[in-house]
């Protein structure tokens, strides 16, 4: 569904992405991981053909996004929903005209209609549907964060869903909603998805296959199993905090499957 | 010595790159403004900006500005006796060219300076890429309502700076000259003549393409988060103002030259 080929990008004579390869299945979720810094919006921005790659190919749904035409690309936007990591609300438009956003701009749909939908998507991550003539402004940082994904969910039902950080800085329990829609939408749906997140443990429940970034190149891609096992040095340093956590819930899963 | 002149040199390649992407930039508006589909909600959101958002202020500054000039007319007027010729004078200074310069510039630092600031705060918020991930053309929705907005408030601004102005000069006219206002009017009707408003008609459809497009560019161009915006709206203004004034120039010289004046 999306292919990375020997991928280079760099933002003026700032190397970012050194030949960079991988490939996220029709159906399954690839977990993005990776310092802060390494490049991981980056990927996603070229997946969505905001950037272009200075060198290599990026292939989405058979459509190569560094030489797909304006129209060919916004017919593989419009499979994709995307969660950026601040939000990216529109500021100047109310919550129920972010949400409604893509419904308000192919228009046809009467305005009671969309408005329903919006209430519809608003709940499904766990919001009032009281707030719909706020501002985003006037939210708290997780409120934006999920309306962000009710705005991407309501995308012309996306066939990809990419989300950029989409748990960091959340209270727990709107994590684990956030974590189960991300699960649900999976199953249900068989979307394709890509999840770049820092939380080891959601990483683990949402995650069919791993990829850890590091210094512009691949450092690990592979099923969690592998990566509980991995002895790159650089991914064990990187997982060291979370060694712990990436065991008990091996164990837990193990014992879970062995019932 | 070398490495300075290298700067230089660099410099000068990026602002002659940043040309070429502003040319590229204006074609490819000018194109989408001739062909649908257009965002009429923003298009009619933007005229409400503005025009009803820019009126207090041309009004005000027009309205001194024409008094400030009839007060120096009249002084020379009256060393020649011919204090009757002050409508005739301010017709020419006001109609053909500060009215329309005048409001430019102050349309230019208000308004100018809002769009790349709301622009550029978008773009550094991710909004731009939110845009173009849910397939809108941002040219289409962010720049084309507000070129073709412009197109039609600035001469609207415009034809009302002169209106304000005109009527201040009259006030000048009968408090200070001691000529009636009836023989004032009588003047300015007689010396609007419609080549005197084309000339005075043309600039502000030509400033209005020059704040529109360098306005959304330098938006569309900002780096560098909330330092990045301040830095791009200055620009803005100082571009749009100093454009504004050539193009005064070089439009007055050609119209000039074939009305055969
Ligand atoms: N518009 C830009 N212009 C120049 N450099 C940029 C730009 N955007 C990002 N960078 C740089 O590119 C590198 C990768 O950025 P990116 O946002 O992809 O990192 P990230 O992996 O998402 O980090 P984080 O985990 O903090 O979100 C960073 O070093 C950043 O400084
Ligand atoms: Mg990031």
């Amino acid at each position: 569904m999306i292919e990375f080929k020997d991928v280079h990008f760099q933002y003026g004579s700032l190397l970012v992405l050194d030949g960079v390869s991988f490939h996220v299945n029709r159906g399954s979720t690839k977990v993005i991981m990776g310092p802060s810094g390494t490049g991981k919006s980056t990927l996603l921005k070229l997946m969505l053909g905001l950037l272009k790659p200075d060198a290599g190919q990026v292939i989405v749904d058979g459509v190569d996004v560094g030489q797909a035409k304006r129209s060919e690309m916004n017919d593989v936007r419009r499979k994709i929903g995307m969660v950026f990591q601040d939000g990216a609300l529109f500021d100047s438009l109310t919550v129920g005209e972010n949400v409604g956003y893509s419904f308000l701009e192919r228009g046809g749909m009467p305005i009671d209609e969309v408005e329903a939908k919006v209430r519809e998507f608003l709940a499904q991550v766990g919001l009032d549907p009281g707030i719909l003539d706020q501002l985003p402004d006037q939210l708290s940082i997780g409120m934006q964060r999920r309306v962000a994904i009710a705005r991407a969910l309501a995308a012309c039902n996306p066939e990809i869903m990419l989300y950029d950080e989409p748990t960091t800085g959340l209270d727990p329990v709107t994590l684990e909603t956030i974590t189960d829609i991300i699960v649900e939408l999976q199953e249900k749906m068989h979307m394709t998805s890509v999840v770049v997140t820092h939380q080891i443990p959601d990483a683990l429940k949402v995650g069919s296959s791993f990829l850890i970034l590091a210094g512009g190149k691949v450092v690990f891609d592979g099923s969690a199993e592998a990566l509980a096992k991995c002895t790159i040095p650089m991914v064990m340093s990187f997982l060291e905090p979370f060694k712990k956590t990436l065991r008990a819930s091996f164990t837990s899963l193990h014992s879970e499957l062995g019932n | 010595m070398f490495k300075a002149l290298n700067g230089f040199e660099s410099r000068i390649k990026e602002q002659l790159l940043g040309l070429q992407d502003l040319t590229l930039f204006s074609v490819r508006i000018l194109g989408l403004s001739v062909s649908g589909p257009f965002y009429v909600h923003d298009l009619y959101e933007q005229l409400h900006f503005m025009g009803v958002g820019s009126l207090h202020l041309v009004v005000l500054s027009t309205f001194f500005a024409g008094q400030g000039m009839a007060i120096q007319f009249v002084r020379e007027l009256r060393s020649m006796g011919t204090e009757m010729y002050l409508g005739k004078l301010m017709v020419v200074a006001i109609v053909r060219a500060l009215g329309p310069t005048l409001t430019g510039i102050v349309v230019a630092s208000r308004t100018g300076a809002g769009i790349t600031a709301e622009i550029g705060s978008m773009k550094s918020a991710n909004q731009i890429d939110a845009l173009i991930a849910f397939g809108t053309d941002p040219g289409r929705k962010l720049v084309v309502p507000r070129l073709l907005a412009l197109l039609v408030m600035l001469p609207c601004l415009t034809l009302i700076a002169d209106m304000v102005s005109l009527f201040g000069g009259s006030l000048v006219s009968v408090y200070q000259a001691h000529v009636s206002a009836i023989s004032y009017w009588s003047m300015v009707r007689a010396y609007l003549t419609p080549e005197n408003i084309t000339v005075g008609m043309v600039k502000p459809v030509a400033y209005a393409f020059i704040i529109s497009i360098v306005s959304c560019w330098k938006g569309f161009t900002t780096e560098g988060g909330t330092r990045g915006v301040g830095r791009s709206t200055t620009e803005t203004v100082v571009i749009c103002v100093v454009s504004i004034l050539i193009t005064d120039f070089v439009l007055t010289r050609v119209i000039f030259t074939w009305l055969g004046w």
